[in-house]
């Protein structure tokens, strides 16, 4: 009974209520403009926050979350632009869907299995916290390096065109994600000798530049008789849409819990995994992946939803962080003298069932504020070029320089935009250079840890792959993935399913 | 003309993963060199390299050509100076006046609206910013 009443608190009490709802609506726009990530907004609530009472506080934060994950979605479709990270996979094929005049479409089905991958996120939060917080508590180093690695296949998906130049970016973005100071020996590493870089590039002034200060750049070099206008179209879809995309929402549902769950594997990562998937997965999608296919909306937007749920899982039971907000809303337990971990669940479970029933209650006010938005939001894709381009040059401005309130940031943004801009007028994809960026710091760090746990020696090393069970079903998952993008696997699969349809005809 | 500078790019990258390389050689070593720093950029450029020379000589045989030249050449250099101009400009003169002048000199020079709604666009639009990110966002802006 008393986990009934936590859990509906948040929708009785109206000063939570309403700190929801709030979040929500904020979030969403926050979300939808590129360059103010969700982190940054929380971050900044954190400071606003502070005199407050805890509960109001956590409810405006999981609003903000909930919306800024999802709001991310809007820049996405409208302006091939993510508002986020976690949006980076819905530009492939959300913009190409608003090219065709069906963005309201796009973002209306976002919005529906947004609410699904949330409600989905919040059944397993519920439910299973304990059983898979338990399991991510086993990972070793040598596990974390194979998910990243696993990430890092995704470049065969994200390439357009030579897969070659995508290789070749993503060596690129790990090289620009591993520049600073080593986190494991405090070393130097690609920093020319300047004492700016020490501190490493960030990942959004990377992410602004190369997605959002690029398309400026793009735009430009285009005719300006033809503004970045889309017609947004019909907005609600219809139940049977909704049904029919339901088993793939369901699918990057369960991807986005379990990527959530994994530490630094965020909503991101989730996204680009679920999308990957459901290229591979789905045999007839609406249109060819790339070109607007509704699959590639609702499994990325469905998985970054759903991996809000699952990164709260081991930030509330183990005080791991599950992504960079989780690790955020764990500074907001430490400001009000609670300490996330297993101790939380035991000393006040109070508390994770009102941060679970208003992660529920922001999913609500998500359906609701994210269908009204979408009007609104229509407008800004009816400006023309002359004046949008501009603004959003100012935003992406803005966006680089409120992470450090530093001018050399706004620069190096605009660096990483002509970068994005090159690659992309000489055939090379920006997404896995992304991807590099992510993931590579990832590898380093969990390569090294792992060597180092193996007193450096490799034999020694390469058997842990083998002796532990986590390790033996990654590294098996591992390299299935990377035979499975060979051709003679792809020989040996069409060979063995015509022998399995011989027998079944027989 | 075109098919030389693509030739050009491939070189640049060929130059970067060289330089990168370096870079990597240069690093630190404290302990082992299995777990060293060094040892994964060092793994990184030296296949940069190698991918780009693969790049570079396939596409000295290829026949494909990149269009990089933009469409609207005045107007896309024009942008870059004043982008350019409004940064070196935000520490300057505060960064306020500087946006207002960055968005009325672009409307104006890409003949989007007349002179009074170009400056009613950029007040308000800067107003907007200000009231939100100043305000709600506690950013501060030079």
């Amino acid at each position: 009974m008393d986990v009934l009443l936590n859990f509906l608190m948040p929708i009785l009490n109206l000063e939570l209520l309403l700190m929801v709802a709030l979040g929500t609506f904020a979030g969403i726009y926050v979300g939808a403009i590129p360059g103010l990530s969700v982190t940054m907004a929380v971050a900044l609530l954190l400071s606003l926050t502070y005199s407050w009472d805890l509960l109001p506080a956590l409810a405006l934060i999981i609003g903000i979350y909930t919306g800024g994950v999802y709001g991310g979605s809007r820049a996405a479709i409208l302006l091939n632009i993510p508002g986020g990270p976690s949006a980076v996979a819905t530009t492939f094929d959300g913009y190409p869907i608003a090219q065709r005049g069906e963005a309201g479409q796009a973002m209306g089905l976002a919005t529906i299995t947004s609410v699904i991958g949330g409600m989905v996120g919040v059944v397993f939060l519920a439910f299973t916290t304990p059983v898979v917080s338990q399991l991510a508590l086993h990972f070793a180093h040598r596990d974390y390096f194979l998910l990243a690695f696993m990430g890092l296949l995704l470049v065969g998906s994200l390439s357009k065109g030579s897969f070659i130049k995508s290789v070749f970016a993503a060596f690129l973005g790990i090289i620009i994600g591993l520049v600073g100071l080593d986190n494991i020996t405090a070393v130097p590493r690609l920093t020319f000798g300047m004492l700016d870089l020490q501190r490493g590039f960030n990942i959004i002034v990377v992410i602004l530049g190369l997605f959002g200060f690029s398309e400026v750049l793009y735009q430009m070099s285009k005719s300006f008789s033809v503004t970045v206008t889309n017609k947004v179209g019909k907005i609600v879809p219809t139940l049977a849409f909704i049904i029919k995309f339901l088993p793939l929402s369901l699918q990057s549902s369960l991807i986005g819990v379990l990527s959530g769950v994994l530490p630094g594997v965020g909503g991101e990562i989730a996204a680009l995994f679920s999308y990957d998937r459901a290229k591979k997965t789905v045999k007839k999608p609406t249109r060819p992946f790339g070109e607007g296919a509704y699959e590639g909306v609702v499994a990325p937007e469905t998985a970054n939803s759903a991996a809000i749920g699952g990164a709260l899982i081991p930030m509330l039971t183990l005080g791991i962080p599950g992504d960079a907000v989780t690790a955020v809303i764990i500074g907001a337990f430490v400001i009000h003298g609670l300490n996330p971990g297993p101790l939380l669940m035991i000393d006040s479970p109070d508390m994770f069932w009102v941060i679970t029933g208003s992660l529920f209650l922001s999913n609500i006010f998500l359906l609701i504020f994210g269908f009204m938005g979408i009007k609104a939001f229509q407008k800004i894709v009816t400006i023309p070029k002359g004046i949008l381009l501009p603004i959003i040059t100012v935003l992406t401005v803005i966006g680089a320089y409120s992470i450090n309130n530093s001018i050399t940031d706004i620069y190096w943004m605009i660096a990483f935009g002509f970068v994005g801009y090159f690659f992309r007028i000489f055939g090379f994809s920006v997404a896995p250079l992304v991807l590099g960026v992510i993931l590579g710091p990832l590898i380093d760090k969990s390569l090294r840890a792992s060597l180092i746990a193996s007193q450096h020696n490799f034999g020694d090393f390469l058997l842990g792959f083998v002796t532990s069970p986590i390790s033996l079903v990654l590294f098996l998952i591992t390299t299935l993935a990377v035979l499975s993008g060979t051709s003679p696997y792809k020989k040996v699969k069409s060979f063995i399913g015509r022998k399995v349809k011989l027998i079944f005809n027989r | 003309m075109i098919r030389s500078t693509q030739f050009y790019f491939n070189l640049i990258l060929v130059g970067i993963s060289i330089i990168l390389i370096n870079q990597s050689l240069n690093i630190h070593v404290k302990d082992e060199f299995l777990s060293s720093p060094k040892i994964f950029p060092l793994f990184l450029s030296i296949t940069m390299l190698i991918l780009a020379l693969v790049i570079l000589f396939k596409e000295i045989k290829s026949k494909e050509v990149y269009n990089i030249l933009p469409e609207n050449l005045l107007f896309f250099l024009g942008f870059i100076i004043l982008t350019f101009l409004y940064i070196f400009f935000i520490p300057i003169i505060k960064f306020s006046f500087a946006t207002v002048a960055f968005l009325f000199i672009c409307f104006i020079f890409f003949k989007t609206t007349n002179i009074w709604k170009s400056m009613v666009i950029s007040v308000g639009f800067v107003i907007v910013i200000v009231i939100i990110f100043e305000r709600v966002f506690n950013i501060i802006f030079p």
